[in-house]
């Protein structure tokens, strides 16, 4: 319960941060750009500081809020991160040399299904984007260095 | 009229109908897939629609959100787990039937229910947004600020859980709306240094990583447990007089998601549960619900499906979504240069009575693709999280890169799934965040443009009736979420009770 409380003080400070940033970056505006962005940073300040009483107050009444069992956080942070190094790479080597390689590597580390499978999807995948939404579609599709 | 036939004759045409056949057969597939909702299908799937003509790419979506929401209760039958939220009802009736043998029975069921509800809720469509539509035309920025307004608080203190965190998500949303080029002054604002920023954030790159990017990494942060998918034996058609017999639930249940997609904030997942209910409640055998009783699976099944058509008109009749997977369908719109507003049914009518006449259609096709694809799409149940999860990461770069050609619109959409991530940890809903970036420019333009009219003077939004009713009701759904109400509730109850035992 402590943790939700502190979870949700964070989230508060974060939002009172934005609007202050948003505040500042709205000084050296025209008046008519201004006017509407200033009301919002108020409200998000004023809906910040309500979110911290009704935290408070609900860590003081013992409200437990949902709670979410069996996550695996390395796995998750592990993810998060393989598809943080995905989006960069695909502006240094381009969209189908990096999905190929984030569709196995992913797949093989979650040991989603057999490794025959993994392969099959991987070349079946890529292939199907690419006649799907580059030939078909003619819609661009990154392609870093090599374009 | 003409406006109305106009669209009748635009959906026939082959394009259209190929369209609509496609979008309802992604649509069922991905609806039973229990890792994917209706609302990151169309998101996911919104590029596909950028090489196609405007009516023809949105019919299609809403041709793909019409049948996710009968998909969703594939799973729900056959292996107790709602393919999407808005199966989560379908589950009490329609596992236990496919226990007894009658899954076949249970998804002809649903799918009857599925095609009342949804031409129940396209009628209302129909007939309704027009007329919505031509009141709304004659608004002026003080009430389309109100209506604004009232969309915003109405999708916020609806959030499940908390409305202040609901309430929060939302002003930052439009917040983030606010980064761009001023439309009144022309000054940047908010673009700290950035001429990619100038343009502002397309929101259908926000939204693409809000719903997306977290929801594949809770694909993976779980241990999934297969479950082996029930067979379907029997007949899928229900008889006459079984039809018979659940013809008034199928249709109260309809007109329930039609009010329930109104409303903006709920959606499918309160209407299935509202319908069933409601059912439960009318009905002469209620100990026979959740044994197997087909009526609560007609019950559950036709009031998610009329939300489809409810949500509909107040997104096109006011450019106000009724819900998220409405609000992709609004971005769908924005990305082909068609802005959502009151002049939606007159300027863009072609458009627009093309996509109702489209969901009107797409229940036909849900019920013929349906009954020859159900047993088909049964093996989509099986597919591991694990697979799927990657596979919505590499769709979501597609989506993000395709919409400005511009790599930076991916780092932003990495941005925003990560940020979606994290709010769904300290249980921040990511809904009205979209909702507020939508309404944004449309709540900044209105109020700079009311202040105007009124030479400064804030009571403008009071002197005028509409938009003083519509504040009223706004403030009304912020106070309704508050302790203080309860406290008034509570005192209300007490008064009573004391009247009731000074009476008795």
């Amino acid at each position: 319960m402590k943790k939700q409380f502190i979870y949700n003080l964070v989230a508060a400070t974060v939002a009172i941060l934005f609007a202050w940033i948003f505040y500042y970056e709205s000084l050296d505006l025209p008046r008519v750009a201004y006017l509407f962005p200033r009301r919002l940073t108020y409200l998000i300040t004023i809906l910040a500081v309500a979110l911290v009483i009704e935290a408070y107050y609900k860590y003081r009444k013992g409200v437990q809020e949902d709670q979410e069992e069996g996550i695996k956080v390395l796995r998750a942070s592990l993810f998060t991160g393989s598809i943080v190094l995905y989006i960069l790479a695909i502006d240094l080597v381009g969209y189908f040399i990096t999905t190929p390689l984030f569709i196995f590597g992913t797949m093989y580390f979650l040991k989603s299904t057999k490794t025959r499978n993994i392969l099959f999807i991987t070349v079946g995948f890529t292939l199907f984007v690419y006649l799907l939404f580059v030939r078909f579609l003619n819609l661009p599709i990154p392609l870093g260095s090599f374009s | 009229m003409d406006n109305i036939l106009l669209g009748l004759t635009n959906v026939l045409t082959l394009i259209n109908i190929l369209a609509i056949i496609g979008g309802t057969c992604i649509g069922l597939f991905v609806g039973a897939m229990p890792g994917l909702s209706a609302t990151m299908a169309i998101a996911l799937l919104l590029p596909l629609t950028f090489g196609l003509p405007p009516a023809t790419g949105i019919s299609m979506l809403a041709a793909l959100y019409l049948a996710a929401m009968y998909g969703g209760s594939i799973a729900a039958i056959l292996i107790r787990t709602p393919g999407t939220p808005a199966a989560a009802a379908t589950v009490l009736d329609g596992y236990p039937m496919s226990q007894k043998g009658q899954a076949g029975k249970a998804l002809g069921v649903s799918l009857t229910a599925s095609l009342v509800g949804g031409v129940i809720s396209s009628i209302a469509l129909l007939t309704v947004a027009p007329i919505l539509g031509g009141i709304a035309l004659k608004f002026g920025p003080v009430e389309l600020f109100a209506v604004a307004v009232l969309g915003l608080t109405m999708i916020g203190s609806l959030s499940q859980g908390s409305p202040v965190k609901g309430l929060l998500a939302g002003v930052v949303g439009v917040m983030i709306a606010m980064v761009g080029m001023d439309a009144i002054s022309g000054a940047p604002r908010f673009t700290f240094g950035s001429i990619q920023l100038y343009s502002g954030i397309p929101f259908v790159v926000a939204l693409i990583g809000l719903f997306s990017i977290p929801q594949a990494i809770r694909l993976i942060e779980k241990d999934q447990q297969l479950i082996k998918p029930g067979s379907i034996k029997d007949k899928m058609l229900p008889t006459f007089k079984e039809l018979k017999s659940m013809w008034v639930t199928m249709i109260r249940s309809g007109f329930i998601g039609i009010f329930t997609g109104l409303i903006p904030g709920t959606g499918g997942d309160t209407a299935c549960w509202f319908g069933y209910n409601e059912a439960k409640r009318f009905s002469k055998h209620k100990e026979k619900f959740g044994t197997g009783y087909p009526e609560g699976v007609a019950a559950a099944e036709a009031a998610n499906n009329a939300v489809v058509g409810g949500a509909l008109i107040p997104t096109l009749a006011l450019g106000i979504p009724g819900s998220s997977a409405t609000a992709i369908l609004m971005g769908g719109l924005m990305v082909h240069g068609i802005m959502p507003g009151p002049t939606l049914m007159t300027q863009y009518a072609d458009i627009t009575y093309t996509l109702i006449w489209a969901l009107f259609l797409a229940n036909f096709v849900l019920f013929g693709v349906g009954l020859l694809f159900t047993r088909v799409s049964v093996s989509v149940t099986k597919v591991p999280n694990k697979v799927l999860g990657p596979i919505i990461i590499i769709l979501s770069v597609i989506g993000a890169f395709s919409i400005n050609n511009n790599i930076y619109n991916v780092y932003q959409m990495l941005l925003f799934g990560l940020l979606g991530y994290l709010m769904d940890k300290i249980k921040i809903p990511s809904a009205p965040m979209i909702i507020g970036m939508i309404l944004g420019m449309m709540l900044d333009n209105s109020f700079n443009q009311s202040l105007m009219m009124s030479q400064g003077d804030y009571f403008v939004f009071f002197k005028n009736p509409i938009s003083a009713t519509l504040l009223a009701i706004a403030a009304l759904s912020i106070l309704q979420a508050t302790p203080l109400f309860g406290f008034i509730r509570r005192k209300v109850k007490k008064n009573q009770s004391t009247h009731m035992d000074e009476v008795g």
